[in-house]
């Protein structure tokens, strides 16, 4: 089995924000105090791990634990400021189903627009039009404006379009939470699939059924840094217990 | 950002598609959609033609035809620059969540813009004949040699804006406050031989000059002026080389700043 994602010595720190969010007058202010240029905020702390191809792990953490911004930094919307990350096949991220859509346009236009930016021909996404919408089950409601749907209606419609999707590694990121229990049943018909075919999946949920359902293996984020791995039962239990002590 | 490889095709289906979303949604939300584009360049160019040519007295040939001219190239500057602040900051969802080559949101934006510009010459034509101007050959290609200086001399000062907003987030003000300005200090409801002698200098340092100007030439003397449509190109290398340099300094940031 070869390595799908590989972290090493990963680092990545944001931007003060009050550096910049104070707008022109701030910044010039601030220029000229070193120490404030200096401040940085540590998001996450030397991770290093390694993920095998055709296997599913999961992810947990409290709030804040930096599981997004891992997350990010392997969809690559994110960059590290140091370590070395190494992916090896097509990504493709459903970090927020329907990102962009847009409420005036209708179910049909919306998916030829986010079809378009994950990465479709325009003329691909259209010969999948029929199938995406079947599968999201909204074949009534496709030539209304999107601000007439529900909050689940348009995460099966994201879900739909970005399951079209042929990728060697797939990231989640709690989307499974969303859309009614059959429709919960199909995403995870289709995740069962691409596993099944060999597909890499990396998943952050808070959901202690997906992750001991799904997963072969877990980490645990705590503080910027991963302190807990393997068993994702064990796992899951590390990350409750202390839950409960510190009183979350 | 190297796992999604995006092809030429990919740039320009990417590009098309968001622009005739941003294009449906406009038209969309109001059925008379062309006319509101038009209705704020036409209402400027009534109270100029008042205030300068009635009250004012001031004797320039054809001025509602300069007028018009000048305000729709100059509408499609100003609506440009102020919505292209928000280029990145209101696509926040699309950047923070997918991997797709940022700058391609100003261009639909910009390709908007123009389309709408497009849409209003009839209008120029329409006043050409009403007013008796003669139309030469010049007239029909002229427009298709300096839109597309227009296009990029905006694309280059929409990308340093919609990039350097996102970290600086007052900077929307100050171009607010710019762009009134600079409609007065442009060759925009006067001509450029009424500005005495020692401050045409600083007129030509406005990048929209030579555009303005050259589409004057178009459109009231049926010549295209050569030398103002390469000095707008020159302007819009500058301004698009500039625009290219903030966005590669800072676009792998855009993610954590939104």
């Amino acid at each position: 089995m070869t390595t799908a994602i590989r972290f090493e010595h990963v680092w990545k720190r944001y931007m003060d924000h009050s550096l910049w969010s104070g707008g022109l007058k701030n910044y010039v202010l601030n220029r000229f105090r070193e120490k404030a240029r200096r401040q940085q905020r540590l998001v996450l702390e030397d991770i290093s791990f390694e993920i095998k191809r055709g296997s599913t792990v999961g992810f947990v953490g409290r709030n804040g634990a930096g599981k997004s911004t891992l997350l990010g930094l392997i969809a690559g919307v994110l960059r590290a400021d140091a370590g070395r990350i190494s992916l090896d096949g097509r990504i493709s991220s459903m970090l927020e189903l329907g990102a962009g859509f847009h409420p005036d346009l209708t179910g049909r236009e919306n998916v030829e627009l986010y079809g378009v930016i994950l990465g479709f021909r325009r003329s691909s996404i259209r010969r999948r039009l029929d199938s995406i919408i079947e599968f999201a089950e909204l074949q009534d409601s496709v030539d209304l404006p999107l601000r007439f749907y529900s909050k689940g209606m348009i995460a099966r419609l994201g879900f739909s379009v970005a399951s079209q999707l042929d990728p060697d590694i797939l990231l989640i990121d709690e989307v499974l939470a969303v859309g009614d229990h059959a429709f919960q049943n199909k995403c995870f018909e289709v995740i069962n699939r691409f596993r099944a075919a060999g597909g890499t999946i990396v998943l952050v949920s808070h959901s202690e059924d997906d992750i001991t359902r799904l997963c072969d293996q877990a980490f645990l984020l705590e503080d910027h840094r991963i302190v807990a791995s393997g068993d994702p039962r064990s796992v899951m239990n590390r990350y409750q217990g202390k839950a409960k002590n510190s009183g979350d | 950002m190297g796992n999604h490889r995006f092809s030429p095709v990919r740039y320009i289906d990417l590009v098309l598609t968001l622009t005739q979303k941003e294009i449906k949604v406009r038209y969309k939300s109001n059925l008379l959609g062309y006319f509101w584009s038009l209705a704020n360049p036409l209402a400027l160019a009534t109270v100029y033609y008042l205030a300068v040519q009635v009250f004012l007295r001031v004797q320039i040939d054809n001025y509602i035809v300069f007028l018009i001219v000048g305000l729709f190239s100059w509408q499609w500057f100003n609506n440009y620059l102020v919505t292209s602040c928000g280029a990145f900051l209101l696509n926040a969802s699309l950047i923070k969540r997918t991997v797709f080559p940022r700058f391609v949101l100003p261009i639909a934006l910009n390709l908007q813009n123009a389309f709408h510009f497009v849409m209003s010459i009839p209008v120029i034509f329409g006043l050409l004949i009403q007013q008796n101007v003669r139309l030469h050959l010049a007239t029909f290609y002229g427009p298709l040699v300096l839109i597309p200086a227009q296009f990029l001399l905006l694309l280059g000062l929409g990308l340093v804006l919609s990039t350097v907003n996102l970290f600086l987030r007052d900077v929307e003000r100050i171009v607010v406050i710019l762009l009134n300005m600079m409609l007065f200090l442009s060759p925009v409801i006067y001509p450029i031989d009424m500005v005495p002698q020692a401050y045409q200098k600083f007129i030509w340092m406005n990048p929209m000059t030579p555009i303005l100007e050259a589409w004057r030439g178009i459109f009231l003397e049926g010549t295209v002026r050569w030398g103002l449509v390469g000095l707008g190109y020159l302007y819009a290398l500058v301004a698009l080389t500039s625009g290219a340099w903030v966005y590669r300094r800072l676009s792998w940031r855009f993610a954590e700043v939104l």
